[in-house]
């Protein structure tokens, strides 16, 4: 037994052996095709996709990040009750001192998110990387995660829509809001809005990966006093602002 | 093909949605960047148009175009 067991030893040893020589070049092919398509790979929980939103750099008047976002989304751009805003720029004044400040108001991508509990389908759930979506797949329209959502950031496709972009399917009776650019993100690049921010000048929108303690959105997290906005609910929001 | 390919699309759905796992070889953006018509570049419109014919023929109705693009992502340049 013992010689058949030694000779099973060797030959797992033997193959082992054979197969990491027989793995190194394939092996080099993967890596290659990851660099070449790094969407490869699911994603992963070791990244919090999230946003720093300094509203003392948001311009009065300026509105390019809801341009961008409804560019990049294929939205109408329209605002009334029933079109469709995944970023909308809110008007903020301080009725004691008269202070006014502008910030952008999208979905806060909430580590807690309370669509994601209230929705009967499971169709809105939380990626690995803290981005909140909707599978429009699941959706059945009912807009229960609507109510649930404090910041109103969800909105409801009422009508029929044509031309919808290909990266970003829409549709009639299905809930959407901001994606966080996943498509965008997925192939590492920024967010609609942060690139018309920066271009625009202003810098305002700083979006980044909350868990790596190099990157510039948590350093800059750790140097400055932020704000989630309702941190009372306990949700922890990815987007945070600092200046209000 | 022509019976499975709605199971082709629907098994890497699921984890393209839930798990960001892109760019492998199934996707419905690369149905229609082959499958678009030369004239046009979109898979609908008439019944000479790939997914429509079949799906007309077949009495099968096609519901993946009220929500996804039907048309060819990058506008091919028709070299004629």
């Amino acid at each position: 037994m013992s010689g058949t067991n030694l000779d099973r030893r060797g030959f797992l040893t033997k193959s082992s052996v054979a197969f990491a020589g027989l793995s190194i070049a394939p092996g080099m092919i993967l890596f290659d095709l990851a660099q070449a398509h790094p969407l490869g790979d699911a994603v992963s929980s070791k990244v919090r996709w999230g946003m720093l939103i300094d509203s003392s750099k948001c311009e009065s008047g300026c509105t390019d990040c809801v341009t961008a976002c409804n560019t990049e989304n294929g939205l109408s751009g329209g605002v009334k009750a029933t079109d469709s805003q995944w970023i909308r720029k809110v008007e903020l004044k301080d009725l004691r001192t008269g202070r006014t400040t502008f910030l952008p108001m999208l979905c806060q991508h909430c580590e807690q998110p309370p669509c994601v509990d209230v929705c009967p389908t499971a169709a809105s759930f939380k990626r690995a990387d803290g981005i909140v979506l909707v599978d429009k797949h699941l959706c059945i329209g009912c807009r229960y995660c609507m109510m649930a959502c404090p910041y109103k950031a969800r909105s409801f496709v009422h009508e029929n829509l044509t031309d919808q972009k290909t990266d970003v399917p829409r549709g009639k009776g299905t809930v959407e809001s901001c994606t966080l650019c996943v498509h965008r993100v997925d192939k590492g690049q920024n967010t609609a809005c942060a690139d018309a921010c920066s271009k625009a000048g202003h810098n305002a929108i700083l979006f980044g990966n909350l868990n790596d303690p190099e990157s510039e959105i948590a350093k800059r997290i750790r140097a400055v006093a932020t704000t989630q906005i309702r941190a009372d609910l306990g949700l922890n929001p990815g987007i945070q602002y600092e200046g209000i | 093909m022509r019976k499975v390919h709605m199971n082709l699309l629907k098994h890497q759905r699921d984890e393209t949605v839930h798990e960001g796992i892109r760019g492998k070889k199934y996707s419905l953006a690369g149905c229609v960047d082959c499958h678009a018509s030369v004239k046009d570049n979109n898979v609908l419109g008439s019944n000479e148009h790939f997914c429509q014919g079949c799906h007309v023929y077949a009495a099968v109705k096609l519901d993946c175009f009220e929500c996804h693009s039907s048309k060819r992502k990058v506008t091919a340049e028709v070299s004629k």
